[in-house]
């Protein structure tokens, strides 16, 4: 049983914090290198890290606090043309990535491989996360449909652009893992229940989200994704939160 | 001083700029009824190499107390981890200037 941690930023960081803890086999994505403005948040790397690969440095601290747990790395990006192949095998993915090119794609891949997913996003002091299993709850499209057009201003409120407070990033990581291991567990009360925390205002709602019948991905009339870098934007390059 | 490149995506938050990361890097916290990871979450954010030591000495004197009575199960690295990052986002809120506000109803069952 492997789980697939698409971006070791900083929803990734605590979610493999979290499950290697708990003993769970990991696979770790990400092509990015630590910098020094990853580590108020990105809780696996420290000043000596900064220049290495993620997944390098990330593997080296679960490999310490988790001995005997099998972390496996991938220091690239998951791109459409890559992204079956990267996530293939897995029992679930955890998608931390910050942008929505990203998102999609993952949730799209997922779909094509009937993997669970548990997604994440965090900005400035608010966080979601939505687990998703196909055919009992809501999946990411269901929620969110289309990606927007970049003219739209999509991708424009990240963590980079709008900030992001650290420890709010670990409260969304470990909500994460917690719904990751509760799927695998085999419990799936919590499929398509949006948990959004909003750490200035100390507010937490649990929201059901209904599935889309004309969801394009688990609707009536689902069809198979065809995974194109021109269906995303394009690119897909930033995994950072 | 400040380590602007360090906690740049702190500093750019509206409710901490510089002055409240410079706060938070000076105000002793107690963590002490937090899981233990909580002081190195905090430590990461308030500045590694400037925050007070989280010690007993503090306790008592003026220093932020955070969430005294909760009882994290330690067999739950999920929810341990949430727990602390919770106790450190409130701990940060009340530095900043903001009333102290309590775990929010269903976030504890949520890491679960």
């Amino acid at each position: 049983m492997t789980v697939a941690i698409v971006g070791v930023g900083g929803l990734g960081c605590p979610a493999a914090w979290a499950l290697a803890r708990a003993g769970v086999a990991l696979r770790l994505l990400d092509e990015d290198r630590v910098e020094r403005s990853n580590l108020h948040r990105q809780m696996l790397y420290d000043e000596g890290d900064v220049g290495e690969r993620k997944v390098t440095a990330a593997a080296r601290a679960l490999a310490r606090l988790a001995p005997g747990v099998a972390i496996e790395t991938v220091a690239e990006h998951v791109v459409p043309e890559r992204a079956l192949a990267l996530l293939a095998g897995a029992s679930l993915v955890v998608e931390g990535s910050d942008n929505l090119p990203t998102k999609f794609l993952i949730a799209d891949a997922c779909a094509a491989l009937g993997v669970p997913v548990v997604h994440g996003a965090c900005v400035g002091w608010v966080g979601t996360v939505l687990p998703v299993v196909w055919g009992v709850g809501a999946c990411y499209r269901c929620v969110f449909e289309e990606l927007p057009s970049l003219d739209d201003g999509a991708g424009e409120a990240n963590c980079a652009t709008a900030g992001v407070y650290g420890p709010l990033t670990s409260v969304v990581g470990a909500l994460m893992a917690a719904d990751a291991l509760r799927l695998l567990a085999g419990d799936t009360a919590r499929a398509g229940s949006m948990a959004r925390y909003d750490g200035w205002r100390q507010t937490f709602r649990a929201s059901v989200m209904h599935r889309r019948r004309e969801c394009p991905r688990c609707g009536a009339d689902a069809t198979a994704p065809v995974l194109t870098a021109a269906r995303y934007g394009g690119t897909c390059a930033e995994f950072e939160a | 001083m400040i380590d602007y490149e360090r906690h740049a995506r702190q500093i750019a938050l509206p409710e901490v700029g510089p002055d409240g990361q410079r706060a938070l890097a000076t105000t002793p916290v107690d963590l002490a009824s937090l899981p233990p990871i909580a002081r190195e979450l905090h430590a990461r954010a308030a500045g590694a190499d400037l925050t007070p030591p989280l010690s007993h000495e503090h306790r008592g004197s003026g220093c932020l107390s955070v969430l005294p009575g909760v009882v994290v199960r330690d067999d739950v690295p999920a929810t341990e981890l949430g727990v602390a990052a919770w106790g450190c986002v409130e701990a940060a809120r009340r530095v900043l200037g903001a009333d102290a506000r309590p775990m929010p109803d269903g976030l504890l069952a949520r890491l679960r």
